[in-house]
């Protein structure tokens, strides 16, 4: 599917990442292989720390931290809001929705169109294609959620996808323009045909959970893990992305009438780095203006990774620079998803702290700046 | 040479599996596509080539031989 959506501009973006951080070097341990060679896979794929959210913190906790932290800024007003879409594929409880929860959380105005999109890895492109569609529809302002708890669905022993995990939310706010450059282009794929090769077996009505799902095996590849727990068959989603992703691009850039080498940043989804490395490679374009960064200093955060890589990498350039940039994401389904557009000109692109303990209400936490984590220069646990 | 040094490498990685004996490393389990990431990232680096992530394909690792002819492959030029 193609689409092409006049008249709108992302205004802000901000993400939120929880302040807790886990080394892999302290995790090795836990996993049924060497030290020596976790390690060594540990360098090819980026596994250096990634962020977990205390028990205590949801999804929801996240994403209405980060909210809160607009509305204390004056980024953000609760009058000016149309509506709130919340992308994720964890919640709060199974009824009511994520988006009701947060409602409640944030005390917003009744007539805040609230509603749910569960997605996984193209979660952000298939959030803001959906809130752009809002805009066109005639609303002014729409806040796009997306956030993830992943990491608790991953199997602490398996080393091949607990290193991957982190935790994160970000709020992308989007807004009605007269600029006539403020257009966004889109394309989606699926091919659930091969939906086997990213699942989670037990959990839904297909598989309820239920002890006998819970017991955990040896798989084929020496890890531990249960039918509740994330499967990946790594071979199969490579070979997907490299087959599927280039063409992808090629076929949005010609559709928006961009010459493909006039992107000036691709902001893609962050699975890891090894990945990153060979797309950037394959499309033909720097290593550094497809940034690859995310799961070293943060983790795979589903949904959350474009915003993570974009305010992480980019961050306050955005706010008087405008570069014309390429969202691409693939996962889950199998599916894929691009859109280009100009970014910049921002009223605001900030990575901030969650304090941990289940806290929605902003408290004064610090904005991360890139440079900052890399290097072993993150926040520890309970630090300012 | 080359083919003791990919044994070599293969061995590092995988050090309880007889990559001597001649059978489908991917088909028998003696490889995962983690265990494919690591091998990649060593004979780039020790072979000074980069391989393309088209290659990256279970039957370019099924054997000794295929890694060697994925090397020659791989420095004689990009796909």
């Amino acid at each position: 599917m193609l689409a092409t959506i006049h008249g709108v501009r992302i205004r802000g973006v901000c993400a939120t990442v929880p302040r807790q951080v886990y080394r892999f070097e302290d995790e090795l341990k836990n996993f049924p292989f060497p030290e020596k060679t976790s390690r060594r896979l540990g360098k090819v794929m980026g596994f250096r720390e990634h962020r977990i959210a205390d028990a205590r913190t949801t999804p929801c906790d996240l994403a209405s931290y980060t909210m809160n932290y607009l509305f204390h800024r004056g980024w953000l007003r609760k009058d000016r809001l149309r509506a709130m879409i919340v992308v994720a594929q964890m919640a709060d409880h199974p009824v009511p929705g994520n988006s009701k929860v947060m409602h409640g959380q944030l005390g917003l105005p009744g007539e805040v169109f609230c509603t749910d999109v569960y997605e996984n890895c193209i979660g952000f492109v298939s959030g803001l294609f959906t809130a752009c569609s809002y805009i066109q529809a005639g609303m002014e302002e729409v806040a796009l959620v997306t956030t993830d708890g992943g990491a608790c669905r991953a199997n602490p022993l398996d080393r091949n996808t607990y290193p991957l995990c982190g935790d994160a939310a970000a709020v992308t706010v989007v807004s009605r323009s007269d600029d006539p450059d403020d257009v966004l282009h889109f394309v989606f794929r699926n091919d659930g045909s091969r939906r086997e090769a990213l699942m989670t077996p037990a959990g839904g009505c297909r598989m309820p959970a239920t002890a006998e799902t819970a017991r955990m095996f040896k798989d084929e590849m020496g890890n531990y893990r249960s039918l509740n727990h994330m499967y990946m068959d790594g071979t199969a989603v490579f070979q997907f992305v490299m087959e599927s992703v280039p063409p992808l691009i090629e076929e949005l850039c010609r559709y928006a009438g961009v010459d493909r080498s006039a992107i000036q940043y691709h902001l893609t989804h962050q699975p890891n780095r090894f990945m990153l490395q060979k797309l950037a490679d394959l499309l033909g374009v720097p290593r550094d203006i497809l940034f690859n960064n995310v799961v070293e200093n943060f983790g795979n955060t589903s949904s959350v990774t474009i915003p993570v890589a974009t305010t992480f990498n980019l961050g306050k350039r955005l706010l008087n620079e405008r570069f014309r940039v390429c969202f691409s994401a693939f996962g889950a389904g199998l599916s894929l998803a691009a859109a280009t557009c100009r970014l910049g000109g921002m009223d605001f692109c900030d990575l901030i702290e969650h304090p941990g303990n289940g806290c929605i209400a902003y408290t004064e936490s610090r904005a991360l700046e890139k440079g900052e984590t890399q290097g072993g220069g993150a926040a520890q646990p309970g630090q300012e | 040479m080359m083919e003791e040094q990919v044994l070599h490498i293969l061995k590092e990685i995988q050090p309880a599996y007889a990559f001597e004996e001649g059978v489908d490393f991917i088909e028998e389990g003696y490889l995962d596509s983690f265990d494919v990431v690591t091998l990649v990232s060593e004979l780039e680096e020790q072979f000074s080539v980069s391989i393309s992530a088209l290659d990256i394909v279970p039957e370019n690792f099924a054997s000794v031989r295929a890694v060697c002819d994925l090397i020659r492959r791989s420095a004689a030029g990009p796909r």
